[in-house]
């Protein structure tokens, strides 16, 4: 009997998790989806989403590894506290995400005033898209990063150091490599999570056809005039999102295997 | 037909999960730009010894998604006729609408103290470079709008090439006409259009004047729902509304009555 419940209880949770997608998938392919892929906002939005979500890749990559790398380095508690403060973003909810990043960069914000009055405005641009995905993105890569990071033991960068090289050396021809898997599936999960990016997008960048509406804002906004596009839509973020997790199975990052996370 | 299908589960579901009820409230679906004034006419008409009131808000269109995709509610309010229309021609609607209020749309600017305020006058919606936010285009404040917009071409002073000028400076495309509203007031918006009840709400905005004999007037309607299950009270609601009482609580927040 309790063997039974056991059962039942894991199938309910399994079929209600995977039961909306499946059918959302099984809408795509029997509905017009061939015709929803070629309309216009879909096609721009999907543009948009690989422009923005690899300018958001390059940033969190660039500045993400050399983070990691401090966090993972130093000990005591203002590391610490420096770690978590990161990682916030990654526990925020969006829109509180979104209103933090209007409050400060919009236009009566500290950061977003000065920028105004240099003649750059971020609101409802594309860049205001890439700050939004690289700022709940990032932390993905740096936690994931800092874990490879970290597993690498002193004695190996004693023995770099002894063999002359600099920190930037160590950094790069010790860490990088070292910590190849950990900075792919940190990759892997920054990426997927800001394609997905939609409350602190809406909030800060606006949502604008070709400008500031990336998939999943398509998908919002779609929902109210064009179901078919909305289904087309949601079913590419599906499929992308799917392709991930099968191509991490597949080359079995180390960092996203469960023992590890 | 799969979607038929797929609305239908999901009104089965939402209808399974309600709790019965003898005094079961009325649930109204209501524009954006009810906010405001409908808690005050609910706690009115409560006091009166009606039924009371649970109300929600969003834009009329996605409103009216929601109501398609089976969403359980009782009355449905627009910001216009035309979603109701939709509603009605899809079988989703207890008999036909009705005319319940009446507004005019408002040009809004930041409220800024100091002069570096961008649109001063309705002629620099037109002005290269000012950040104009819009409504999507099925929400109806977007549509009554484009009508303002093309009066606004035809009248005497408007810059050659208006209402393409103005759609070039559209930055955005919110889902309601509160959000904005709230673009607006946080300075990121230059201008938009929104009702004068909204303006009328907001310390933070100011209206600029329109040339005369221009302006769009709109009309709320309500409709009571198909599935409804507080039919007769959200009928009542709706017949309540038309009389002097509601009518003055609407007036007070400057609503006008139907024409």
């Amino acid at each position: 009997m309790s063997a039974f419940l056991l059962r039942a209880a894991a199938v309910l949770l399994a079929l209600f998790l995977v039961a909306p997608v499946l059918w959302l998938l099984v809408l795509a392919a029997t509905g017009s989806l061939g015709k929803a892929l070629t309309d216009p906002s879909v096609v721009d939005a999907l543009l948009l989403s690989l422009l923005t979500t690899v300018a958001s890749l390059a940033m969190i990559v660039t500045l993400g590894t050399p983070l990691a790398w401090l966090l993972a380095r130093r000990e005591g508690r203002a590391t610490q506290v420096a770690a978590v403060a990161v990682d916030l973003p990654m526990v925020l909810p969006p829109a509180v995400a979104g209103l933090a990043l209007l409050l400060l960069f919009g236009r009566r914000g500290p950061v977003g005033s000065v920028l105004d009055d240099a003649g750059l405005s971020l609101a409802f641009t594309t860049a205001a898209v890439v700050l939004a995905q690289t700022f709940v993105a990032a932390p993905f890569y740096v936690r994931s990063v800092r874990t490879g990071f970290a597993a690498i033991g002193r004695e190996v960068r004693d023995a770099a150091r002894i063999d002359g090289a600099d920190d930037w050396a160590i950094f790069l021809h010790v860490g990088v490599p070292l910590a190849a898997p950990s900075l792919a599936s940190g990759a892997v999960l920054a990426w997927t999570r800001a394609l997905g990016e939609f409350g602190a997008t809406i909030f800060f960048a606006g949502s604008l056809p070709g400008v500031t509406q990336t998939l999943p804002l398509a998908v919002y906004s779609a929902f109210q005039a064009n179901l078919d596009a909305a289904i087309a839509a949601a079913a590419l973020l599906v499929v992308a999102a799917a392709g991930v997790l099968a191509g991490v199975r597949l080359f079995g990052w180390p960092a996203l295997r469960p023992e590890a996370a | 037909m799969k979607l038929a299908a797929a609305a239908a589960a999901a009104a089965v579901l939402l209808s399974a999960c309600q709790v019965v009820s003898s005094s079961r409230p009325i649930r109204i679906l209501g524009a954006s730009s009810l906010q405001d004034v409908l808690p005050a006419l609910a706690s009115a008409y409560e006091a009166d010894g009606g039924t009371p009131i649970q109300p929600s808000f969003n834009g009329s269109s996605q409103l009216r998604v929601q109501i398609e995709q089976g969403a359980s509610a009782d009355l449905f309010l627009s910001a216009d006729a035309h979603t109701v229309d939709l509603l009605v021609a899809a079988g989703l609607g207890d008999g036909a609408g009705a005319p319940v209020a009446a507004n005019r749309l408002a040009l809004v600017v930041p409220a800024t103290t100091n002069e570096a305020a961008a649109v001063t006058d309705w002629t620099q919606l037109a002005t290269a470079g000012v950040r104009i936010v819009a409504a999507a285009d099925e929400v109806p404040i977007a549509r009554y709008a484009d009508r303002l917009v093309a009066e606004l071409a035809r009248a005497g002073g408007a810059p050659t090439g208006f209402a393409d000028a103005y759609a070039a400076n559209v930055v955005s495309h919110e889902d309601n006409v509160r959000a904005v509203l709230a673009k607006v007031e946080i300075g990121e918006a230059d201008a938009a259009f929104v009702y004068t009840t909204d303006a009328a709400v907001s310390d933070a905005v100011h209206v600029l004047d329109l040339p005369a004999g221009t302006g769009v007037s709109t009309t709320y309607w309500g409709l009571v729902l198909a599935d409804a299950s507080a039919a007769e009270a959200a009928r009542d609601f709706l017949t309540w509304l038309a009389e002097a009482e509601a009518q003055a609580i609407l007036a007070e927040h400057g609503f006008a009555s139907v024409p």
